[in-house]
């Protein structure tokens, strides 16, 4: 070990290229080795039941409604319980993609199943720097890396 | 910061990355105790922006008690729309015998690149436990967090002003074990000669 070290030391890219040659591998790989983040995150966390919906990925388009001429028919309405998902979008952060701004990505915890009759699910929404390095952790969590 | 251990040269390699945005989500708040998120069984992930959504990804398979920590979401903009968000290859993080398709549609049913095209990789690598031993809980009681999820989200294309996003390419498998280990091998051959690794490691 004594004799590898020198070699680490003695080669400055290793900076950049960080190499441990040891013959106990796994105490190194589980060192920890602090990273910085400069990015934080506004974050929101809420659950909620989704009303049946049809998901296709790539497919999916904004929701208009289009405006219904009036009817002597006395109108059926139908209750919903559940809000319609409309998307990852939010007021006050630009729908559009724009390189350094910030940008608007959800991520959701729901089960394994048939999603168009309803799914409990967890939404997790943050903010990034769009194609920015950041970290987020979820509050609460037993661990928060800071190494990886 | 990552590393890539070769066990055949005792060799750690780390790489420091940018244009990565991860999220940690505890393996223990979630399978452990799915009850503080309302998620008992299986649970899946997909990844939304704007009005696009990704395929969902199973991170927790209750049945077989796999877990699949590493999940890597690409998001493909044109002109600052995004067009759509797949999935990354997620087995570069194990042995191919820990490979498996866990990518499904909203109808519950599994898909691949075979039935669907242009829904990019589907498979993921997981941990597993039986009744005698839980592979997530050792990491857990050895301070490791292997099987929080951990969600890499890069992004490929162009922004609203034509700007190329280049974090997709500095996603993990785009450096893959094994071009990774070719590469290290190369620039050490180069500077040390072919008899490094043996003189070297003996």
């Amino acid at each position: 070990m004594q004799r590898n070290s020198r070699y680490y030391h003695s080669y400055p890219f290793l900076y950049l290229v960080w190499i441990c040659i040891t013959n106990t591998m796994t105490d190194l790989c589980t060192e920890n080795h602090s990273v910085g983040y400069n990015t934080f995150f506004r974050v929101g966390v809420f659950s909620q039941t989704i009303s049946p919906i049809t998901m296709h990925p790539s497919s999916m388009k904004p929701t208009s409604i289009q405006p219904t001429k009036r009817s002597s028919k006395k109108p059926t309405i139908r209750p919903t319980r559940h809000p319609k998902w409309g998307g990852c979008v939010a007021e006050g952060i630009p729908f559009s993609i724009q390189k350094n701004v910030e940008t608007l990505v959800c991520i959701t915890l729901g089960p394994l199943g048939n999603w168009n009759q309803g799914a409990n699910v967890t939404r997790y929404t943050f903010i990034p720097i769009a194609d920015d390095y950041s970290k987020f952790t979820i509050p609460g969590c037993t661990y928060t890396i800071s190494s990886l | 910061m990552i590393f890539f251990c070769f066990s055949s040269y005792n060799i750690c390699v780390s790489f420091t990355f940018f244009s990565f945005f991860m999220v940690y989500i505890a393996y223990n708040s979630l399978v452990s105790n799915p009850a503080a998120t309302k998620q008992p069984g299986n649970i899946t992930i997909f990844i939304s922006s704007q009005t696009t959504v990704s395929f969902l990804r199973l991170y927790h398979d209750a049945k077989h008690s796999f877990t699949y920590p590493y999940l890597t979401a690409i998001i493909d903009v044109t002109k600052g729309n995004i067009t759509r968000i797949t999935w990354d290859d997620a087995c570069i993080f194990c042995p191919t015998n820990r490979c498996e398709e866990n990518t499904f549609d909203f109808a519950g049913k599994m898909t691949s690149e075979n039935k669907t095209k242009g829904i990019g990789p589907t498979k993921g690598c997981y941990y597993t436990r039986n009744s005698t031993h839980d592979e997530c809980k050792e990491l857990f009681k050895n301070n490791r967090t292997d099987c929080d999820l951990s969600i890499y989200v890069a992004w490929t294309g162009t922004d609203s002003m034509d700007k190329p996003l280049f974090s997709s390419t500095k996603r993990y498998s785009a450096f893959s074990s094994k071009s990774v280990s070719e590469q290290f091998t190369d620039s050490f051959y180069k500077m040390f000669g072919s008899n490094f690794f043996t003189n070297f490691l003996g």
